[in-house]
């Protein structure tokens, strides 16, 4: 899965315009999604990729766009 | 009993038993009586408050339940509003339930609730006293001269607000009764036993949560319940107090079942009952859980009037639905085929929308709530849901029901999951679009038409089945309004 594909589905899921999208944008403070829509989002992207669990270290691997991408991504590898 | 208090201590309680406990700690019905005081404190400096409405955005569920105690037994009216609200739907909520009196933390997840709630107040012209916390619970007062603001009366003891379908708020008025009956729902449910442990992830502090909080505090059950969705801090919490009976949402469960394997924990092996409410439970769940080794149960819950309903069995067996002692059913409209909508009756009327009588009266009537569910008694004397009034297809004079389109074709084997809607047709009024997720990818629409064909009468044949990849899903639900849109557009 590429960035931009991950980029889109965040997007289609969250309802967040693509642009505001980028690697270092905060889910929190700069997409407004609030905690439960992140939950909601990860089981989805989960679903989505068809990833039976991922490897969570800390809230932080939660935190940004890029974050989220690469613990789904490395998962898949 | 027309208060909280008196309903919850009237009775002899162990004052040492934890009986509430959350990520800020474990709660004796001691710790909660002395809360409890510590706010009656609070409200005599602040004058009378019977009849006043007092809204909480307090996510600390102790101080939470301490405030909605005193304020019950200082006969004010408890309005619990959601920390997750933002600008334009809490204005419009706090301009629909003006509120005496707010309660408020300074911000959560990054919004400034005090600031926005200040500026309100400030443009609403009627005496408004806000109590901001900052950190340790410790309450800053700014108080907004302005006219005086009527008082509710009655017995009114909550207002639940909501967005309402339509982006205009919708309040519910609740009293003692109702929490009485999700209580009632919950020890009949779940079998609850001394010294049951129950684990609740949902909104905690929420109508809803509130009225599971006051019900398990009375019957003597020993609450746990998460103050936010941080998944790894949710597992913490119920490892370390090995909750056998879980009660949350299909989607919260999926999600504690991926972040237990993603930390590497087998946390729900502990559950002896789970129970599923909120949302629809799919065929793609339960197969999903077919060999979880725990019971697994749900209620029906309506959000105007209480639990009703529950399942004896196992919903993984049959989703027949039990109702719970001292409330009535019938159905109205009955079809020709047994199907109606389900209307219910309890001991105690309910008691409205708030300040909406003409809403109240579309669905209360002679004494009777009109659910919008559609159910039939199948075979074994049960009730059956098969879909919501709302949902209905009137294509060419006939009645169809979606969930019943969607029922038949979830049981193809090749059919992972099915969404029926209606859209304009320029004859027959409406049409019906059979979305459809398939999990073998050679199967085709004739196949599935020959399928309907042998098991439902023709006219309730989808018009049109389409295939789709991913449903659109909004807030972990599926996303009519996007599937019809994309039906109609795809025309």
């Amino acid at each position: 899965m590429s960035f931009e594909e991950f980029r889109q589905v965040i997007a289609d899921i969250s309802k967040v315009p693509l642009e505001k999208i980028h690697k270092d944008a905060s889910f929190r403070d700069e997409l407004d999604v609030d905690s439960l829509q992140m939950v909601n989002l990860i089981v989805e992207l989960t679903a989505r990729f068809n990833l039976g669990s991922f490897n969570l270290q800390s809230d932080k691997d939660l935190e940004t766009v890029g974050a989220l991408y690469q613990l789904m991504t490395m998962e898949e590898s | 009993m027309n208060n909280f208090y008196d309903w919850i201590f009237d009775q002899e309680h162990d004052l040492n038993k934890e009986i509430l406990s959350t990520q800020r700690g474990n709660f004796s019905y001691r710790d909660i009586q002395q809360g409890v005081e510590k706010y009656v404190q609070l409200f005599e400096t602040l004058g009378d408050i019977k009849g006043k409405r007092i809204a909480l955005i307090v996510p600390s569920v102790y101080d939470f339940t301490s405030l909605a105690l005193a304020i019950s037994k200082l006969q004010g009216i408890t309005v619990p509003l959601s920390p997750l609200l933002r600008h334009e739907d809490l204005i419009s909520v706090l301009d629909f339930v003006s509120p005496h009196i707010v309660f408020t933390v300074t911000e959560h997840n990054g919004f400034q609730l005090w600031e926005t709630i200040n500026q309100w107040a400030a443009s609403n012209l009627k005496e408004t006293i806000i109590l901001e916390n900052k950190a340790d619970m410790k309450w800053n007062q700014t108080i907004h001269i302005g006219e005086k603001n009527p008082l509710e009366e009655g017995q009114i003891q909550i207002i639940g607000c909501t967005s309402g379908s339509t982006g205009t708020p919708k309040g519910i008025v609740y009293d003692v009764d109702f929490v009485q009956r999700v209580g009632k729902g919950i020890n009949i449910g779940l079998d609850i036993v001394d010294n049951d442990k129950l684990f609740l992830l949902a909104p905690a502090t929420g109508v809803f949560g509130l009225a599971w909080i006051l019900s398990t505090m009375q019957s003597k059950t020993h609450l746990v319940l998460s103050e936010n969705f941080n998944f790894p801090e949710i597992i913490q919490l119920f490892e370390s107090h090995a909750s056998q009976k879980f009660i949350t949402t299909p989607s919260l469960f999926k999600a504690m079942d991926l972040f237990g394997k993603s930390l590497g924990k087998q946390v729900l092996n502990q559950v002896s009952l789970l129970s599923v409410f909120g949302e629809l439970v799919t065929k793609e769940f339960l197969q999903t859980y077919s060999d979880f080794p725990a019971k697994i149960m749900s209620f029906l819950g309506i959000t105007e009037f209480g639990t009703v309903m529950y399942t004896e069995n196992d919903i993984r067996n049959d989703m027949n639905w039990t109702l719970l002692p001292n409330i009535k059913y019938k159905f109205d409209s009955l079809s020709e085929e047994g199907i109606g909508e389900l209307i219910y009756q309890s001991e105690r009327p309910f008691l409205g929308y708030y300040q909406r009588p003409d809403l109240t009266s579309e669905v209360y009537k002679d004494g009777w709530f009109f659910s919008g569910d559609l159910g039939r008694t199948n075979d074994d004397g049960k009730i059956e849901l098969v879909g919501r009034k709302k949902d209905m297809i009137k294509k060419g004079g006939q009645q169809v029901i979606p969930g019943e389109i969607e029922n038949v074709l979830e049981k193809h084997p090749d059919v992972l999951r099915v969404v029926v809607v209606g859209i304009p047709h320029p004859v027959f009024g409406e049409q019906i679009i059979a979305f459809v997720q398939k999990n073998r990818s050679d199967l085709h629409r004739q196949e599935l038409y020959e399928y309907c064909n042998l098991r439902i009468a023709r006219y309730k044949i989808p018009d049109q089945i389409r295939f789709i990849e991913e449903f659109p899903m909004v807030q972990g639900k599926i996303d009519k309004v996007a599937l019809r849109k994309k039906a109609t557009e795809q025309e």
